[in-house]
């Protein structure tokens, strides 16, 4: 199971004269419990859901700006941090101590987003949002010089700890009443995405005759997602107001079936979503709530070895796999 | 003005950080005073000082700055080589009130440049500055709500967060002996990566009283915090000797102390007559729980060596005891003295000084450690210019700020350990209020 919590802050900028309401800056934390990210990178022929696990538990930090260019036109854009690290760990010895040394530098990666959102008409609304790749990077060199008559070559434990890959989102609402119909399509650009482990033992210019070998290539494919919602706004007392929310969609899955000694395994979801949110005053403090449940339906899946992989590994020839996810989360607003 | 903070799942949580703002400070107001504003921080730097300080402050503030510190150390006379220590500094003030109580959210954050973090585990025996090397060269965040439900008297809390590594990695494949003409890049080998870069979270409180409209009288404390780095490998190979090969395991386990954060008391007071501000204050640092950021490291092989062959292989000696560092509280007294001298209606020229003297709590070295450290004192001057009068865009006025601070060292040379050196920081910052 995995749990985050989540801080997001809107901040209007209170400048005056021309610039009055025009600015607003928006700042987004989402932090698993302890972690900042977590680098988990298995050999590829051990059976994993690598998009399920990596994506959740890693620290998503996000800055943005939003520009009223006219009352039916905003523009914004915003920067998304990731951590990457890298390192070195240099391990010495004598026949009295092992020693180790390690140095680690925590970077920053940055992706760009940039969106706007147009109201043509009264009660239709449209917006647009390009958000370039996420890459969180590992990188530490192990070097290791106690191993007497052994010699062994500098090791780079590297690899891609969390990807997001480019994508766009389109989306369209109708409505301006009690009820509001969207509807919005994802796409995400996974045929770029190099691989999750990089190769261990890089090889110096001057050596031609380096023997390691590259990981596979995960050739994954690009995705596109639909998905649809409805919502129903009424009133509750003369202070408050509720909101009902149904919201569908589809994930295609990027990872390709596994033919090979790979088990990188990921399913096509259906997703169905229900939400409640209440707008209410307590005292004289504004408050909102807002609960969503939502579950992933993954499309049963056969992934079939081909005859040398199927010799390797007996167990795992013919493997279907399916379940589901359930997510739920509660936010608490306060407008001051 | 209304301000929405989202809040989900009932907490409130920072990114990534750690205190190199203990060592020098933060904010270039705070900075020209000797870090003296814990009872009248007036920026987002009571975010770090005194975050109940915010609920004091009316207007919506946002800040930006720029800070650069130039090390000049030397142990035995050898120069310490540690680069300098540079950051881009944001901070954030939100006041507003919530059933007539005014409120305010802050945020702050020193921003390496160039990175987030660098760190380094110790071995024992290693020169090592304690406040001067990893310390400076990390990220800070604070996240802070202050609150102040009478007109004298505020009440605030916040966090700030450490990072560490812990987990494992694996590699295996075939390693070649370099014989001949065979080179060790000729070996097969892969790896695995099971590691997580672990947050931890510490938190600060704090109040301020007002009694009179000229002074002010502060308590903060900060919580100790302290994270350990854990890191296990293991080589999992096949040792390619051309004719035999010989399968063998290694295995190693590093563990050490990252960083440690002592606990903090400040007790300030602040006195306002017209134009000038005094304050002095008393920070506790409870440095006797430091733990020993020397490195431990277990190895240990397994080979399963044919008969009549042999593998020149090192012993698997166990690790030594680590030597208790018998680090000393400190009580750090700081002064600070502000003019504000004014130009015009609409135009004051804050002028400032500046004093630190903190005794080191590192004891003479006489066993196998080598932690560097020496009392120092520190002297800051500030300059700054506050406009006001530039409605309608900026209601509340834009304010620009200096200070120049120069850390001097006594001349330690007592057991084995002759330590010396200075540093010199310049930092500036913007400040627009609305």
């Amino acid at each position: 199971m995995a749990s985050a919590t989540a801080l997001g802050v809107t901040l209007p900028v209170p400048f005056g004269g021309v610039l009055e309401r025009r600015l607003a800056l928006g700042l987004s934390v989402l932090s698993p419990r302890k972690l900042v990210t977590r680098a988990k990178l298995w050999f590829p022929e051990r059976p994993q859901f690598p998009l399920l696990t990596s994506q959740a538990e890693s620290l998503g930090l996000a800055t943005g700006l939003g520009v009223e260019l006219h009352p039916r036109l905003r523009v914004g854009a915003a920067v998304r941090w990731l951590a990457n690290l890298a390192g070195t760990v240099v391990v010495t010895g004598s026949e009295d101590e092992t020693s180790t040394v390690v140095n680690d530098e925590l970077l920053a990666s940055r992706s760009a987003v940039v969106g706007f959102a147009t109201q043509p008409i009264d009660g239709l609304h449209f917006g647009l949002v390009w958000r370039q790749a996420q890459v969180s990077e590992l990188d530490v060199v192990i070097r290791v010089s106690e191993l007497g008559a052994l010699t062994v070559p500098e090791m780079h434990l590297a690899g891609i700890a969390q990807y997001d890959p480019e994508q766009v989102d389109a989306e369209l609402s109708l409505g301006d009443g009690a009820w509001q119909l969207a509807l919005g399509t994802r796409y995400r650009r996974w045929s770029a995405f190099p691989g999750f482990l990089e190769r261990t033992v890089r090889c110096p210019a001057d050596e031609p005759r380096c023997g390691s070998a590259p990981p596979p290539d995960p050739n994954f494919s690009d995705t596109w997602a639909p998905r649809a919602a409805l919502a129903y706004g009424f009133d509750i007392t003369a202070s408050a107001t509720a909101e009902v929310r149904l919201g569908v969609g589809y994930e295609p899955s990027p990872i390709p079936e596994q033919t090979g000694t790979s088990n990188l395994w990921d399913n096509s979801r259906f997703v169905g979503t229900l939400g409640y949110g209440l707008a209410f005053e307590l005292g004289s403090v504004p408050l909102s709530l807002d609960l969503a449940l939502a579950r992933h339906w993954f499309r049963p899946r056969t992934h079939e070895k081909n005859a040398s992989a199927a010799a390797l590994q007996p167990k795992l020839a013919r493997v279907t796999t399916g379940g589901s996810i359930q997510l739920v989360a509660l936010a608490l607003g306060v407008t001051f | 003005m209304r301000w929405r903070l989202l809040v989900i799942a009932l907490s409130v949580t920072a990114p990534l950080g750690a205190t190199p703002v203990d060592a020098l400070g933060f904010g270039a107001r705070a900075k020209g005073l000797g870090g003296a504003v814990a009872a009248d921080a007036r920026d987002y730097s009571a975010n770090y000082y005194n975050p109940s300080s915010l609920a004091f402050i009316d207007s919506f503030q946002i800040g930006l700055g720029y800070t650069h510190t130039d090390l000049d150390l030397s142990h035995d006379g050898q120069p310490s080589k540690l680069p300098a220590a540079r950051a881009w500094v944001v901070g954030l003030v939100a006041p507003g009130t919530i059933a007539g109580v005014p409120v305010a959210f802050g945020l702050g954050a020193s921003l390496p440049v160039g990175h987030l973090s660098k760190n380094r585990t110790i071995r024992e025996g290693d020169p090592y500055w304690v406040f001067y090397e990893g310390r400076l060269q990390l990220l800070y965040t604070s996240v802070n709500i202050a609150v102040r439900p009478l007109p004298w008297w505020s009440l605030g809390l916040g966090t700030a967060t450490l990072t560490t590594t812990k987990g494992g990695f694996e590699v295996r494949g075939t390693t070649v002996v370099p014989q001949g003409d065979r080179s060790e890049y000729e070996s097969e080998l892969s790896h695995q990566v099971d590691a997580n870069l672990i947050s931890l979270r510490y938190p600060q409180y704090s109040m301020t009283f007002a009694p009179f409209s000229e002074s002010r009288i502060a308590l903060s404390y900060r919580e100790q915090a302290e994270v350990d780095t854990r890191i296990e490998a293991a080589l999992d190979t096949e040792v390619d000797g051309t004719v035999i090969q010989i399968p063998l395991r290694y295995d190693i386990l590093v563990t050490s102390v990252r960083m440690f954060i002592p606990r903090q008391l400040a007790l300030a007071g602040a006195f306002t007559p017209g134009a000038w501000t005094f304050e002095v204050d008393l920070t506790w640092y409870d440095w006797s729980r430091y733990r020993s950021p020397v490195s431990s490291t277990t190895s240990s092989y397994e080979a399963d060596l044919p008969e009549g062959v042999t593998l020149e292989l090192p012993a698997t000696p166990s690790p030594p005891a680590l030597e208790e560092p018998r680090f000393r509280d400190r009580v750090v007294p700081r002064l600070g003295i502000e003019h504000r001298l004014p130009l015009s209606p609409s135009l004051e020229l804050p002028l400032r000084l500046g004093y630190v003297y903190e005794a080191s709590p590192v004891p003479p070295q006489r066993g196998r450690t080598q932690f560097l450290d020496a009392d120092r004192h520190l002297f800051s001057l500030g300059v700054g210019t506050w406009w006001s009068g530039l409605d309608p865009i900026l209601s509340g006025g834009l304010r620009a700020d200096c200070a120049a601070q120069l850390g001097v060292l006594e001349r330690r040379n007592e057991a084995k350990v002759d330590v010396d050196g200075s540093f010199w920081g310049l930092s500036c910052d913007v400040i627009a209020e609305f």
